[in-house]
């Protein structure tokens, strides 16, 4: 009996691993993605580096890869990376509630993949904010959309990262763009304002009512001046009845604080 | 020429002692004790000089002999033939207070803040041109005499009813205002001796042509009515608002009249008559091509009236500077995202658009002499004096107040509706500015250029398609935002070459084919 049970259980113990054997090794025959959420925190700061990847975009090596990358980022706040492929709300909803939900109000920086509404969007707060403006937000989705739109998921969250830890370390990132329609709209702003400058130095001032009548000889009198009462009128206007003052409103609704910035692709 | 009763030397009008001074012997003379025998020719008219640009037709009178070697008027370096004619006798001058070093002086300030001017309108040498000038003006003399009444109200509330209390206002005015002047040479144009003034008549001295002696003179040609409804205006402006203080009509609620021509019937103005006057000018001109800017100085007061061309090359090149500093400091404060940024190109290009229009007006009203009664008189056939424009349209504040308009508009909407509201707007103004502007283009010859609102309609309708398909990549937004950026570019250009044509004006022609066809 008690040999019978026990060959019972080795059967099931063999049957339980030969199954997750199976699994591994089928999900690893099936297909690369990865569906786990992979976090490393720094020791130092406290901060995290968080992986999810619901959209399934990244391969496990890539993930591993793009931790790597996103460590250096915990010396100034938690680093996150999101992808969806279901979004009821907006991108830039929802990004803000998942920020919230993952950091709270600690330093840090979540970027996240769209797909429903194929949007790329970055979300910063604290100390990272200060650095990575909404300016810098949008310059580095500007930067990176192209990747997400050649369906390079990787490249497009690594080059994100990578810009983003360029600019906490103090270093630049490449603005052709915003260089060169700069240096339009300085040369426009700068004929404008020196064609202003023109007319202003040319005008010729015409005198006024007073500085005529300084420079003429004249006489003014009004002798017997009277008032002659002739008739009086009356009509009808009664006084407006929507007296009264409204209370004063309330304060206005909390918006999000940090920096933030997105790029469709 | 007037002799020196001591050594026969020549005399001269001397500003500083206000007397009439011997180069040779340095004796001086009252003006009045000094004649020839043809300044009382009759006792309406005297004989003068009068000498003719062959070029221009342009006739100035001197009392001196010597032939001039440059037109004032049109800037030709001919000698200007000379011959002998009686002219009407003005009924006072007001001689020369300033030398001309204190012109000079005043010139070289103003000049000193006028950046983009050509060098040589700061040149010594150049300024040493200015030349000493009576121009002819007429002094109105305006009345108002006799009972006025006007009418008054008076209003209170008593529970739903307005209680209105009418009054005749009844008093008797004595008002009286003489020495308004405008300039009775059809040569000399109005927005210049407007702004040249005012003289004080307080310094007016009945005329001699002693005071001539040593500068030149313009005749008149406007008739005295051109200006006449101006002057009354004035004194109808001056006296209503005088009328209206006195307590009792305060009291009683003075009503004004329906139009300004009532309200002077009301106030019993009238124009007495216009005296012929002189008022000195220290003027100067510049030519460049087939345009001359002028220059003047009231001789009386010292203060200075100057077109202003631009050099296009210094207008350019410190532009160029000045557009160093502001994309450093564009860079430090704005990024403009691709879609917003075409936005607001598509803005400024609709404001440049409508600053090139207001420039085509200026120039249109310049090459027509609109504003000039004067001239509008003596060219037209017409009988009657043309009509008052009313107050001057102020165009440059036009434009400020637009442009600034604008600039609200587009910090409003990006800030809470977005970009669209920026497009409408673009669009809209675009779309006015393109017909009016090409009206006008259309009525001016021989404009350099004139393609920039084409040009940048073309663009501004680019950006709005791209606005509508939104493609994914910037590149496109980009694109289209440096096209309309070129497009604004072309249209400043523009503005700056023709801006010439505003600040400068056509050569004169006084209908003398050849010149002085009197001689």
């Amino acid at each position: 009996m008690l040999k019978r049970q026990k060959n019972a259980i080795g059967r099931i113990a063999v049957g339980t691993i030969a199954l997750t054997f199976a699994v591994v090794i089928l999900s690893l025959l099936i297909g690369k993605r990865a569906f786990a959420e992979t976090v490393y925190r720094n020791t130092e700061t406290g901060y995290r580096v968080v992986i999810e990847d619901d959209a399934n975009l990244l391969t496990t090596e890539e993930e591993s890869i793009l931790a790597e990358k996103m460590q250096s980022i915990t010396a100034w706040g938690n680093a996150a990376f999101k992808s969806i492929d279901e979004n009821p709300s907006t991108t830039t909803r929802y990004i803000e509630d998942y920020y919230r939900e993952q950091f709270g109000q600690d330093s840090g920086t979540v970027f996240l993949i769209d797909m429903d509404n194929r949007n790329i969007w970055l979300k910063n707060d604290g100390q990272i904010s200060r650095v990575i403006t909404d300016s810098y937000s949008d310059t580095i989705t500007d930067n990176t959309y192209r990747y997400a739109s050649r369906g390079d998921y990787y490249g497009c969250a690594s080059e994100v990262f990578e810009e983003i830890e360029t600019l906490l370390s103090g270093n630049r990132i490449a603005q052709p763009m915003k260089y060169i329609s700069n240096a339009l709209l300085a040369v426009i702003l700068a004929l404008l304002i020196n064609f202003f400058i023109m007319r202003i130095v040319s005008r010729n001032r015409v005198p006024g009512q007073q500085e005529l009548l300084k420079r003429m000889q004249y006489h003014y009198s009004l002798t017997d001046a009277q008032a002659k009462y002739i008739k009086t009128t009356k009509r009808y206007d009664p006084p407006s009845s929507d007296s009264g003052g409204s209370s004063g409103g309330g304060g206005g609704g909390g918006g999000s604080s940090g920096s933030g910035g997105g790029h469709s692709f | 020429m007037y002799e020196c009763p001591n050594c026969g030397g020549n005399l001269k009008f001397d500003i500083p002692s206000q007397q009439m001074l011997c180069a040779y012997c340095e004796s001086k003379f009252d003006p009045y004790t000094i004649k020839k025998e043809t300044d009382t020719v009759d006792g309406d008219c005297f004989e003068t000089n009068v000498f003719s640009c062959p070029q221009c037709g342009g006739e100035m009178i001197s009392g001196d002999n010597d032939a001039t070697s440059f037109c004032s008027y049109c800037g030709s370096a001919n000698i200007l033939s000379g011959r002998i004619s009686r002219e009407k006798r003005p009924g006072y001058i007001i001689p020369f207070q300033i030398s001309k070093e204190t012109c000079k002086k005043a010139y070289g300030r103003k000049m000193r803040k006028a950046f983009f001017v050509p060098k040589e309108l700061k040149n010594p040498d150049f300024i040493d041109g200015f030349r000493g000038i009576y121009m002819p003006y007429w002094s109105y003399r305006i009345s108002q005499k006799g009972t006025i009444v006007f009418r008054g109200k008076t209003e209170k509330r008593k529970g739903d009813y307005i209680y209105t209390d009418h009054y005749d206002l009844t008093g008797n005015l004595d008002a009286g205002y003489e020495g308004y002047s405008y300039d009775a040479s059809s040569a000399f144009y109005d927005n210049i001796s407007e702004a040249l003034g005012p003289y004080d008549v307080d310094q007016r001295k009945e005329f001699t042509p002693a005071f001539l002696s040593g500068f030149y003179a313009e005749t008149a040609d406007v008739k005295p009515e051109v200006y006449s409804t101006d002057a009354e205006e004035l004194a109808t402006d001056v006296t209503f608002e005088k009328v209206k203080k006195e307590p009792v009509f305060r009291k009683h609620g003075i009503q004004e009249c329906s139009s300004k021509k009532k309200t002077a019937a009301q106030l019993n103005t009238s124009c007495d008559g216009a005296d012929s006057a002189m008022f000195p000018v220290w003027f100067m001109s510049y030519r460049n091509g087939d345009r001359i800017a002028y220059a003047a100085v009231n001789g009386q007061t010292g203060k200075v009236v100057a077109d202003m061309p631009v050099d296009r090359k210094r207008f350019f090149a410190s532009s160029l500077l000045l557009a160093i500093p502001l994309f450093f400091l564009l860079n430090l404060l704005i990024t403009l995202r691709p879609m917003p940024l075409l936005a607001c190109c598509a803005l400024l290009a609709s404001a440049a658009a409508y600053i090139y229009d207001r420039e085509l007006a200026g120039i249109l009203k310049q090459e027509t002499n609109e504003e000039d009664r004067g001239f509008q008189m003596k060219n037209s056939k017409r009988k009657k004096p043309p009509k008052v424009t009313g107050r001057k349209h102020n165009t440059f504040g036009n434009i400020l107040l637009v442009s600034l308009l604008i600039c609200i508009i587009a910090m409003a909407a990006v800030a809470s509706i977005g970009d669209i509201v920026i497009w409408i707007v673009a669009a809209v103004a675009m779309c006015i500015i393109c017909v009016t502007g090409y009206k006008k283009y259309r009525k001016l010859k021989n404009l350099n250029c004139g393609f920039g609102f084409l040009f940048s309609a073309g663009a501004v309708a680019a950006g709005a398609v791209l606005r509508v398909v939104k493609p994914v990549s910037d590149l496109w937004y980009y694109g289209g935002a440096v096209l309309i950026l070129l497009t604004i570019i072309f249209i400043l250009s523009d503005l700056i070459r023709n801006y010439n044509r505003l600040a400068m004006r056509k050569l004169p022609q006084f209908d003398k084919k050849g010149g002085d066809d009197n001689a």
